[in-house]
Parts: structure tokens; C-alpha cells; sequence
């Protein structure tokens, strides 16, 4: 081949390689211009909503772009607000109307595209819809946004009004709680003395009353008592009593009855839950600060109800310690049958 | 120029081009913002285009037969310019039952109630749903149904009220039981990274009272939102 023969071949071959460079390098342009990772979170799908709010997310290609770059939404409308956009480098100026999002980018390279701010009515029926990027800034793409005939659930439950009560005399060595599950009982106070003050007591196995309320009730609940006798009487003659009178406190040789909730801290309690219940509050005139099995301050009993402790809200196990207290002076008539019947009553404020 | 001489300079472009031109396309990826192909052939054979949710036949000597290109939720036909016309970004999502009802809440059990959320997409990139509340289980009166812990378990006669998941693209970061807080944050449901089709997850809402759990009527509204990762 002679040498003006290799130059036109050279020549040749140089142009082809050029042209092949140019397609290969438009092709590339063309498809580097698709946005990735396009999607819009929206605050609602159901149809028909207005004031949705949309939260565009994109990936830039590699390049850097200036000029408009629109997202038309198809099936939405009402573009209203004041969207702010960002990219990776430079800056986006956004607008929403109708169902357009128009952004001009400045100088945008690649990554991450965000545009919020904005809200829309959603499509009118369900379905899926097509968000179309276009633009002199050169990116293109498109995604889907779903609108659907209904995106909530509703969960609906009801609670019903409960209250429990538990009340009974216990064992002298057994302390009230939470736990109590007794009902009636018989609180035996034995051969009364003038020596000394009759209580409940585990020195002398004379038993104690627990009582014990679980309610939901939001005003929380009261337990009474009322006494039959409003005394200790005897069964076989009546008119023979021993008074029931508020002492403080009951003293030895000093004809009295009477009962108190017990002040220690352990003789009131209540469950610790969540949400968190409220403690037992005595109440006058069984509230002494001085009730225990030594401690003789005593209220009166009455044929009228009167409140014992109170709750001020819900509360799971609460309980209380009850002390029944009496003493005679020497003029006090002999029987064996003194007795008297207290009735418990708890009410709950719903 | 003699004239055989032009004829080799012409066999020469003739197969310079030949040989160009196809690399033209092989040498770029096969795909647009929603679609890629994965195998393709252009010359002669065809082979297969696969993803997470279709399979489609590839051209056989750069045709496009158009055979069997098409499934519930998928069409397209074969060849690469038939792939960069189909394919339109697609997403479709659905939530049922709207409403779930415990009923009377029981101290000695646990209430429960489902609904599925369901959702079709040729997303390449997937998608997730979320769930958001923007009020508490509560009465009229503010009262509500205490959260369950994160990751906790509801239990029975323990004052708790939460939510989980479950199903093949149930998101994997909602353990066990979960809160609704009432502050409207997005709450995870599912969560895939490819296209799907009728993708279901479960969303079982729990509650549990104890005994100071002020009675009345309860109800709370979620809303449940889907996104395409296109």
C-alpha cells in the first residue's frame, strides 16, 4: 500500500473513531441525565384529601445542571405552599401551582434532591398515578404515587366499670394486703377487763378486719361502716350496752368501744402499677394518727354509715387494717353475750 | 486509488462500523429510571430478563417477538427499545379492614384485631408503608390506653396498648409489640428494596387493661401511607 494510501486510511479511520467517540459520549449524556431514587412521601393516600403534604426525594446523575426541571403530577391539584429545595451543590428555587412542582436547580450535581413544603389535593380516584420530570435543566424520569379509596383504620374498644370488695375479720398474725380475699368473720374480743384496753392484737390472737377494694372508678370510691347497736349489747338483755363513743384514746378502766384504721405504714397500702393507683385515706373519726394494737384512739361507731377510708381515683388492691378496740369500768354488768354487727359498704364514684 | 484498494477500504468501514455500532448500545446499561435489564443479546438466542417480580423473554436477533411478556401486574415486550418504552412507573397500595374493634377490653386477655395493608410496585428500588397516629387510644376525655414498651409484649392484665407486624415484608425493625405514640412519627409496617407484587403485611393492634383503666369508650385512627422507591 503506498503512502497516500495509508493517510487516506488513516484519515478514514481517525473519522470513524471520532464518530463512534461522539455517539458513545451522546449516549451516555442522554441516559446520564435520568434521575434514580425518585419518590414522594406523602402524609395521606386516600383520595379526595386536600392540604397533603409531599416530601419529593431524587438522585441527581453525574453532571451538573442548570435551568427548570418540572414535576407534573398527574390526577392531583391545589399545588399550594411555599416548597424549599436543596442538591447535593448549588441551589433549587421551587414553586408549586395546579399540579406542578417547578424547581430551577443552579448548578446541581449529583445526589440528593429534596423538595418539601408543599401540599396538594390528592387524586380524585384510586389508583396509581404518574409523576413526570421534565425540564430545560435536562433530567428526566418519572415515578408513581398511589391513591387509594381509604388509608386509615379506626380502632375502637370500651372498658367496662368494675369494682371489688373484700372484707372479713383476720388472723391477728396476718397482716391486711392487696392479697386479702376473705369475706364476714367474727371478731371475738373475749372476756373484757377493766385492767386493760381489748384490741385486736397479735399478742392475744384477737383478730383484726382487713378491708380491700379494686375499682377503675374515676372519682375513685368509699368504704363505710355502720354499726347495728351503735354499742356492744347484750343479746339476752338489751338494755344492757356498752357505748360506743370516740376516745383519744380509750383508756383502761373507761367503759368504751369503738374502731380505728390503723396507723402504721404497713396497715394501708395499695398495688404499684401503671398507670399508678392512689393509697388509701382514713377518714374522720377513724383517722387517729395513734392506732395500733397499743395505741387505743378510737372513733365512734353509729347506726349511720360513715366512711372509713376513701380513695381518690382508681386503685388495684387498696387496703386497710381495722382495729376494734373496747373497755368497761367496774359497773359494767357481767353477760357473755355483748355483740354488735358492723356492716361494711364500699361505693365507687364513676 | 485503484479499485481493489477502494473495495478493501471499503470492507474495512464496512466492518469497522459493524463492529462499532452494536458496542454503541452493549457498551451502556440497559435501563431507565425504572427498568434494567439484567441479560440481554443482541445478536442472536435471546436470554432472559429477570427481576424480583417478572420474567420476560429477550429479543433474539435485535426483533421483539412480544411472547409472553405479561403477568397480573406486568406488561412488556421484548427488546431493548421495547424496554425503554414500557414499564410505567406503577404503584398500587390497599388497606382492609378500615376498622378494628376489641370490643369489651378483658382484664384476663389480651384484645387483638388485624388489618393488611397490601401493595403492588414495579419501584426498582422497592418501597415502604408507614403508619402514623395523630391522637392517642383515648375517651372523649383524654383518658387513654397506656403504650406498650418498645419491643415489649402486650400481656394480660397489664395496661398496655401497641401494635406489631408481620408477613414477608413486615419491617424488620418493629420487634414484638410497639407504641403509638400520638405525636404523629412515622411508625415502620413494611419495607421491601425490590418491585412487588401484592405484597401483604399484617398489622395487629394489641391492648390490655388492668384494674384502673377508667371505662369508657376508646378509639384511635392511623393512617397508613405507601411509597415507591422508583
Amino acid at each position: 500500500m503506498r503512502t497516500d494510501q495509508k493517510n487516506i486510511l488513516a484519515k478514514i479511520l481517525t473519522i470513524i473513531v471520532i464518530a463512534v467517540s461522539v455517539f458513545q459520549s451522546g449516549s451516555l449524556s442522554a441516559l446520564a441525565a435520568a434521575a434514580t431514587g425518585m419518590s414522594d412521601t406523602m402524609s395521606r393516600n386516600k383520595i379526595s384529601v386536600p392540604g397533603v403534604t409531599h416530601s419529593v426525594s431524587m438522585t441527581l446523575p453525574s453532571g451538573t445542571f442548570t435551568g427548570a426541571l418540572t414535576l407534573t403530577y398527574a390526577n392531583f391539584s391545589a399545588f399550594a405552599g411555599s416548597p424549599t429545595g436543596a442538591c447535593a451543590t448549588g441551589t433549587v428555587a421551587a414553586s408549586a401551582t395546579s399540579n406542578v412542582l417547578t424547581l430551577t436547580l443552579t448548578g446541581c450535581t449529583a445526589g440528593t434532591l429534596t423538595v418539601t413544603g408543599f401540599t396538594g389535593t390528592n387524586p380524585v380516584a384510586a389508583g396509581s398515578n404518574t409523576v413526570t420530570l421534565a425540564g430545560a435543566a435536562g433530567i428526566t424520569g418519572s415515578f408513581a404515587l398511589a391513591s387509594v379509596t381509604d388509608d386509615q383504620i379506626g380502632i375502637t374498644a370500651s372498658v367496662e366499670p368494675s369494682i371489688t370488695f373484700n372484707v372479713g375479720a383476720e388472723s391477728s398474725t396476718t397482716p391486711c394486703a392487696g392479697t386479702f380475699a376473705g369475706n364476714g368473720g367474727t371478731v371475738a374480743l373475749g372476756t373484757l377487763s377493766t385492767a386493760a384496753v381489748t384490741s385486736s392484737d397479735a399478742t392475744t390472737s384477737i383478730y383484726h378486719i382487713c378491708t380491700r377494694v379494686t375499682t377503675n372508678a374515676v372519682s375513685g370510691a368509699a368504704v363505710t361502716v355502720s354499726s347495728l347497736n351503735a354499742a356492744l349489747k347484750s343479746t339476752g338483755t338489751p338494755a344492757d350496752v356498752i357505748t360506743s363513743a370516740t376516745a383519744s384514746p380509750l383508756l383502761p378502766g373507761v367503759t368504751g368501744y369503738g374502731m380505728c384504721v390503723g396507723s402504721a405504714g404497713t396497715d394501708i397500702g395499695f398495688d404499684s402499677t401503671v398507670p399508678i393507683g392512689v393509697t388509701p385515706v382514713r377518714a374522720s373519726p377513724f383517722d387517729h394518727a395513734d392506732c395500733t394494737s397499743a395505741l387505743h384512739n378510737i372513733g365512734i361507731l353509729t347506726v349511720a354509715p360513715q366512711s372509713v377510708w376513701t380513695l381518690s381515683a382508681p386503685s388495684q388492691n387498696a387496703f386497710a387494717r381495722l382495729y376494734i378496740k373496747a373497755g368497761i369500768s367496774g359497773t359494767v354488768r357481767p353477760h357473755t353475750d355483748y355483740a354488735d354487727t358492723l356492716t361494711f359498704v364500699a361505693t365507687g364514684t364513676f | 486509488m485503484k479499485s481493489a484498494h477502494k473495495k478493501l477500504v471499503i470492507k474495512i468501514l464496512v466492518g469497522l462500523m459493524l463492529l462499532s455500532a452494536p458496542r454503541v448500545v452493549l457498551g451502556d446499561t440497559m435501563s431507565s429510571s425504572s427498568f434494567v435489564i439484567t441479560g440481554d443479546d443482541l445478536t442472536a438466542g435471546g436470554g432472559n430478563i429477570n427481576s424480583a417480580s417478572f420474567i420476560a423473554e429477550s429479543e433474539v436477533g435485535g426483533k421483539a417477538p412480544g411472547e409472553d411478556l405479561a403477568s397480573a401486574s406486568f406488561k412488556a415486550c421484548a427488546g431493548y427499545p421495547c424496554a425503554l418504552n414500557s414499564s410505567a412507573p406503577s404503584i398500587s397500595f390497599a388497606v382492609s379492614p378500615s376498622t378494628v374493634n376489641f370490643g369489651t377490653l378483658s382484664l384476663n386477655a389480651v384484645s387483638s384485631g388485624s388489618a393488611v395493608e397490601t401493595v403492588t410496585t414495579n419501584a426498582s428500588n422497592g418501597y415502604y408503608v408507614i403508619m402514623y397516629a395523630n391522637g392517642e387510644m383515648q375517651q372523649a376525655n383524654g383518658q387513654y390506653l397506656p403504650h406498650v414498651s418498645s419491643h415489649g409484649t402486650v400481656t394480660a392484665g397489664v395496661a398496655g396498648y401497641g401494635y406489631s407486624v408481620s408477613g414477608t415484608d413486615a419491617d424488620p425493625s418493629v420487634i414484638n409489640d410497639n407504641p403509638i405514640p400520638a405525636n404523629g412519627s412515622n411508625l415502620g409496617v413494611a419495607i421491601n428494596a425490590g418491585p412487588v407484587i401484592g405484597s401483604s403485611v399484617t398489622v395487629t393492634f394489641k391492648a390490655a387493661i388492668n384494674y384502673l383503666i377508667t371505662p369508657g369508650n376508646y378509639s384511635q385512627t392511623v393512617h397508613l401511607v405507601a411509597v415507591g422507591l422508583f
